[in-house]
């Protein structure tokens, strides 16, 4: 068990200046986001973290946040209740993406996690070539 | 040029409950750290970020950073402003560890920009740390 973090989330309320900041400042390769408004960022080789720079959650949701690969969301979740934290978003499955859900940390970070997000994000690559 | 996001620093009130929730929930090592009261976390084995969970220094200071790991940080540094971000701390050299500095970008996200640093950086702090 190792559930790496692999992806972050930069939100804000101007995604366009966001995006624009973050690719001329560090030459990240982006891909086509499924929500409106959103880019996917690729900071680096294969492996390396990927990121989404977009608008705030409809929750409200922004700033920075970290997410982690996970092969099992709902036990996951379970052990965030069971340690103190606090489940956000239920389990639910993103367009073309992998099953996620997001809790608070005890001291209120909201974090993610995703199943098996680099075989939804080598599917989206896929799917942006054809 | 790649310049890829290599590392997180969550700073918390109460460190060692962040360092317990966080080892328990992800079954991640808290590894030492040459900072007192900072524990060093590599939360995967081929990929994954490196991190770190420790006490907030200062109340203004941001809960979440992320690091990212550049060839040239002056060069760096000397874009930000050009580019809508603010440098908010002249690089300083973390002992045994990288060149950094930080910066907001234009939503005010705190992030770090790093020359060294990632997985090469942390065989040398295990060194350090005798961890």
């Amino acid at each position: 068990m190792s559930n790496p973090v692999t992806h972050f989330y930069v939100l804000g309320e101007d995604p366009e200046a966001l995006t624009g900041f973050y690719t001329r400042m560090f030459g990240w390769a982006t891909h086509d986001h499924p929500e409106p408004g959103s880019t996917i960022v690729q900071t680096g080789a294969v492996g390396d973290a990927t990121g989404r720079i977009g608008p705030p959650e409809a929750d409200g949701t922004s700033g920075l946040m970290l997410w982690a690969d996970v092969e099992d969301i709902d036990a996951t979740l379970a052990a965030v209740e069971r340690l103190g934290g606090r489940v956000i978003q239920r389990p639910y499955t993103m367009t073309r993406g992998p099953q996620v859900a997001t809790f608070a940390d005890p001291e209120g970070n909201v974090m993610g996690i995703a199943a098996h997000a680099h075989e939804a994000f080598a599917e989206l690559k896929a799917a942006e070539a054809r | 040029m790649s310049n890829p996001v290599v590392h997180f620093e969550l700073r918390a009130t109460d460190a060692p409950a962040l360092q317990r929730f966080y080892g328990e929930l992800f079954g991640w090592s808290m590894l030492p750290h040459p900072e007192p009261g900072v524990a060093r976390v590599e939360s995967g084995d081929d990929h994954g970020m490196t991190g770190s969970i420790g006490p907030l220094a200062a109340d203004g200071d941001p809960r979440l950073t992320i690091f990212v790991k550049v060839d040239d940080l002056d060069a760096c540094l000397e874009r930000v402003a050009a580019e809508g971000g603010t440098v908010l701390a002249a690089p300083v050299e973390v002992p045994h560890g990288p060149r950094i500095a930080q910066v907001a970008d234009p939503a005010g996200n705190v992030i770090g920009v790093a020359h060294g640093g990632g997985r090469e950086q942390y065989e040398r702090f295990r060194a350090a740390a005798g961890g």
